[in-house]
């Protein structure tokens, strides 16, 4: 594994920022929700979790956009956990490719709504990109982690 | 990997795996697992559990430790907001302004000097503003407009959605009940400056003299009781 880290480490830290990006989406959410009676992540009309969350994309079908991130940090922490656990594969494939599956759709989702605040709506919501981060923090780890198994493998 | 019989159902479970196997599909069967592996067997299932579950050296320990305080940190902060402006406030003169109306006229805010006054910054597109606007404003509008309030809207144009215009906001008046002057923010945003709105709506009860008596960022707390309490302080009644 690089930087003499040991797969643990790097599922551990996948699980710790999963479980960041559960608190974030699910804060988003709860304030959707809430409607706009808080303003604590709005620095200005631009950076405005406000104008983002009025705005029509920040639901489908009256399911605010939040949840996906629920949802999607909440499977990744829950597949850290299981490979932590010592569970090798899930279905077809091994555990660590579902991760980085579920990386790559987290920040998939993740590009394009941070490219409709910033060309559509034209606000950035801090908490969001904050999820993005996690999103492709999560993203790279997990190419490392599938990196290493393939490394390992040929090793082995 | 080495498999065992499960001495109750038969079936070939791990051997790592045959004691949780015992415990979860039979919970009731009575078997003592002390007895149920030998020896080698034990050890041998120890052995495989360990080398499953993957090692966390102290380095990463470490370094987990620093990403999970970087990354709280960071969304410390951004709740706590210590950059965000915020405006003007109870017991300050409400900055003046003036803005042309949905109408095509020009309106000044020192214009309604010597009233009370409502004065509610708004987005046509704001889900909250239109809530706030059918759901209370109206009847506060029905309620204390014949007892000398007077009410001003300004739309900050392009908060949310498309921008603003007068169509827009002369519909949004029928449609909500909300027959008084709107104005419009200048494309320099001044209204938006001056008061450094956060959050749509944001509203502010003003005295005959132009104080700020009562703010509400977002929609007001308790909705109609919130704009009778400030009003009727300024009324007297």
């Amino acid at each position: 594994m690089a930087g003499g880290f040991a797969r643990g480490d790097v599922l551990l830290l996948i699980a710790v920022l999963a479980a960041f990006g559960v608190a974030d989406a699910g804060y988003l959410t709860y304030q959707w929700y809430e409607a706009a009676d808080s303003t604590w992540c709005d620095l200005d009309s631009y950076w405005s979790c406000s104008a983002v969350r009025e705005s029509p994309w920040a639901s489908v079908a009256g399911i605010p956009t939040a949840v996906v991130g629920v949802a999607g940090f909440g499977i990744l922490l829950a597949l850290a956990g299981a490979a932590l656990r010592g569970t090798a594969g899930i279905g077809p494939w091994p555990t660590d490719r579902w991760i980085l599956l579920f990386g790559i759709l987290g920040a998939a989702v993740g590009a394009g709504l941070t490219l409709v605040e910033v060309f559509v709506i034209q606000a950035i919501c801090i908490l969001c990109v904050i999820g993005f981060a996690l999103d492709l923090g999560i993203l790279g780890l997990a190419a490392v982690l599938v990196r290493g198994s393939r490394t390992s493998r040929a090793a082995g | 990997m080495a498999q065992k019989k499960c001495p109750v159902c038969g079936v070939s479970v791990k051997l790592e795996n045959l004691e949780r196997h015992l415990r979860n599909q039979h919970p009731r069967a009575d078997v003592d697992l002390e007895t149920a592996f030998t020896e080698e067997e034990r050890r041998e299932a120890t052995q495989a559990k360990t080398a499953a579950r993957p090692t966390i050296t102290a380095k990463g320990k470490q370094w987990i430790a620093i990403v999970s305080v970087a990354v709280a940190a960071v969304l410390i902060l951004v709740i706590w907001n210590p950059f965000g402006g915020v405006g003007p406030g109870v017991g300050q003169v409400a900055p003046n302004f003036t803005v042309a109306t949905s109408t095509g006229a020009t309106i000044s805010l020192s214009d309604y000097r010597n009233s009370p006054v409502v004065l509610d910054l708004m987005d046509v597109d704001c889900g909250a503003c239109q809530s706030e606007a059918l759901d209370v404003l109206q009847f506060v509008y029905l309620n204390y407009s014949v007892r000398g309030v007077r009410f001003l809207s300004v739309s900050l144009i392009d908060w949310t959605g498309g921008a603003d215009t007068p169509a827009t906001i002369e519909q949004f008046k029928a449609d909500h009940g909300t027959n008084w002057v709107y104005g419009m923010d200048t494309t320099a945003r001044t209204v938006r400056n001056a008061y450094q709105v956060q959050s749509t709506p944001t509203t502010f009860i003003l005295d005959a003299n132009g104080v700020i008596t009562a703010k509400a960022v977002g929609r007001a707390p308790d909705g109609y009781a919130w704009y009778a309490a400030a009003l009727d302080a300024l009324l007297g009644s």
